[in-house]
């Protein structure tokens, strides 16, 4: 499995996507070996997982770094493939295109391909830059033996763009491992991020206009017409001063606290200590947030789009709000913080739903079916 | 004994100076009963044969990218897929890429069929004046590939300076043959003889 990030370090969801699911399938049996970045070579067993790092070089762009990654990575592949036979290379999103093709070609091995968005789907394709990566979505769809989507918008967007037959492209949702709620040991203090007698709202992502953030907080004052207590906690990196200057104008600077980048450990107890989670994304193809959230039993108001449709059941497990629409979303938030009741409930059935359909565990034996098919085994 | 050749090259086309320089190489290894894989890019792809030994193996690559230095990379997994496919085939006994465009097919084959890799850099990144904003990625594609590379062949002075200061390759490792003198084929080929045979521990193949 190759992936650029993988934990301890990470930026985005691919990181802990690949942990999660390489150590499921690891427990069930299966031989994983991650082909990752470091900043210098290293090879480590991690629950059950080979974890082997590869340096990259000093880039002008991050295609290119990927690219000399990727070779590095190939080299790797080579090496442990001696070993032992590689029977399937699985690759995340466009920066581990050229790797998965490569050794894909070099060992004749099949390769299915994780889409976890699209680069039209981030931020457009306006230049050459942004073209080259589109060019390499596609570029791994139409190598690609099998491949994953992440959400079922998600799964037709990507049959759209990029021309995909349908007998080789599949849905299988992200996954959300809830032991890590339940075990957690790092409590933040409340009293760092909100009075005793205000409720919080949590936003959790990187700060930029796909994540909703604009509209957030132009529904602010809105909801503190209705709900004076209210206190907005914002975490993530990101476009952060530009944020923060925004919440300044718009006069409810007191009323927002924005954290900037949070590690995990707290952002989980962050999830349990939060009222109501809101996640105003204009692009969503899947939409983990709903899902953190609900692991802490802790309802969120999410836009209806993407895969936060189906990680959200409206007046069940939270709210939808029209996307980019900061009247709908400031209503949904008044909406749920008038009955604190009916908020628990939603976020007690949000946490039976991941506990149901989003276990790592249901995702690993939908993944090794997909493998099965790539390999051939079910002809 | 040499019996088969694989040469990388970007492409082979007429009156360009690595397409001549692997077109003599192939014609005199020809000459001398040896079998001859060229593998290449090129936008019309064919399957042909040059003689009665040379095979000419043109593949495609459809995605143009935002620079050579990306495209290089990528076109680099279709010669990777079909030297790999000739060697499940056919097979062959020496690696030859030529300059930094093929640096990682030429890499991951030799690595791939445990087969020794010569390299020819017809001139290096410095020399061509470090240019575009990749031209240090092209330098330190240069030094993996003459790292890897059993052998290094220069074409003049120029390139034996700058590959021996610019890319720190030890002086062993690098061989000057001028494509100008008469019978600079016959000395490749020897060196092709050196890397395979019982001598080639003489050949260094790790110098860091």
């Amino acid at each position: 499995m190759t992936t650029w990030e993988f934990p301890p370090f990470k930026v985005g969801g691919i990181g802990s996507h690949c942990h999660d699911l390489s150590k499921t399938l690891a427990a069930k049996g299966h031989d994983v070996h991650i082909l990752t970045y470091g900043d210098k070579p290293s090879d480590e067993d991690e629950d059950g997982v080979s974890i082997h790092r590869v340096p990259s070089t000093y880039a002008p762009d991050t295609i290119s770094w990927s690219m000399f990654l990727s070779h590095q990575m190939e080299k790797k592949a080579i090496e442990l493939n001696k070993e032992e036979r590689f029977d399937v290379v699985h690759a995340h999103d466009w920066m581990m295109v050229p790797a998965g093709v490569g050794i894909k070609k070099l060992l004749d091995i099949p390769l299915v391909f994780t889409l976890h968005s699209t680069e039209k789907g981030r931020s457009g394709i306006h230049n050459s830059y942004t073209k080259m990566i589109n060019d390499l979505e596609w570029y791994g769809t139409y190598e690609a033996k099998e491949i994953i989507t992440v959400g079922q918008d998600f799964y037709n967007e990507v049959r759209g763009l990029f021309n995909v037959p349908e007998d080789k492209i599949h849905y299988i949702k992200n996954g959300v491992d809830i032991s890590k709620f339940d075990t957690n040991k790092t409590e933040v203090e409340r009293s760092d991020y909100a009075s005793d007698w205000e409720k919080i709202v949590l936003f959790v992502g990187r700060l930029s206009h796909q994540k909703g953030i604009d509209y957030l907080l132009g529904a602010v004052p809105g909801v503190l017409k209705q709900h004076p207590d209210t206190k907005f906690v914002i975490a993530g990196g990101g476009a952060l001063d530009h944020y923060k200057s925004m919440a300044y104008r718009i006069g409810i600077a007191h009323k927002t606290y924005f954290t900037g980048y949070l590690p995990e450990d707290s952002l989980i107890s962050l999830f349990k200590k939060a009222d109501l989670t809101v996640a105003p994304s204009i692009y969503e193809p899947f939409g983990i947030v709903a899902l953190e959230s609900a692991a802490a039993r802790t309802a969120t108001v999410g836009s209806y789009v993407g895969g936060l449709k189906e990680t959200i059941i409206h007046e069940s497990t939270g709210l939808h709000s029209y996307p980019a629409h900061i009247q709908s979303l400031c209503d949904q938030i008044n909406r749920s913080m008038w009955d604190e009741d009916w908020r628990k409930w939603m976020g007690s059935n949000a946490r039976k739903m991941v506990e149901k359909d989003y276990t790592w565990d249901k995702i690993a034996r939908w993944t090794t079916g997909v493998y099965g098919k790539a390999i051939g085994m079910w002809e | 004994m040499i019996r088969k050749v694989l040469l990388l090259a970007r492409e082979f086309v007429d009156d360009e100076s690595v397409s001549e320089y692997v077109k003599s190489l192939a014609m005199f290894l020809a000459d001398r009963g040896i079998e001859v894989h060229i593998v290449c890019f090129s936008s019309s792809p064919e399957e042909a044969m040059l003689g009665e030994k040379i095979h000419v193996h043109r593949v495609p690559f459809m995605i143009h990218g935002d620079s050579l230095f990306n495209w290089s990379m990528l076109m680099n997994n279709e010669l990777k897929r079909r030297s790999r496919e000739i060697f499940e085939g056919p097979g062959f006994d020496i690696v030859h890429g030529n300059d930094w465009v093929t640096s990682t097919s030429a890499i991951s084959i030799a690595k791939f069929t445990e087969k020794p890799l010569i390299v020819t850099i017809h001139s290096t990144e410095k020399e061509r004046g470090f240019s575009t904003k990749h031209s240090g990625m092209i330098s330190d594609m240069e030094w993996w590939l003459t790292y890897e590379a059993g052998c290094v062949v220069s074409n003049n002075e120029r390139t034996y300076s700058s590959l021996k200061h610019d890319l720190q390759l030890p002086e062993e490792k690098i061989r000057l043959i001028s494509p100008l003198e008469e019978g600079w084929e016959a000395r490749v080929l020897e060196i092709y003889e050196k890397s395979s045979g019982p001598a080639a521990v003489q050949m260094p193949q790790t110098i860091k």
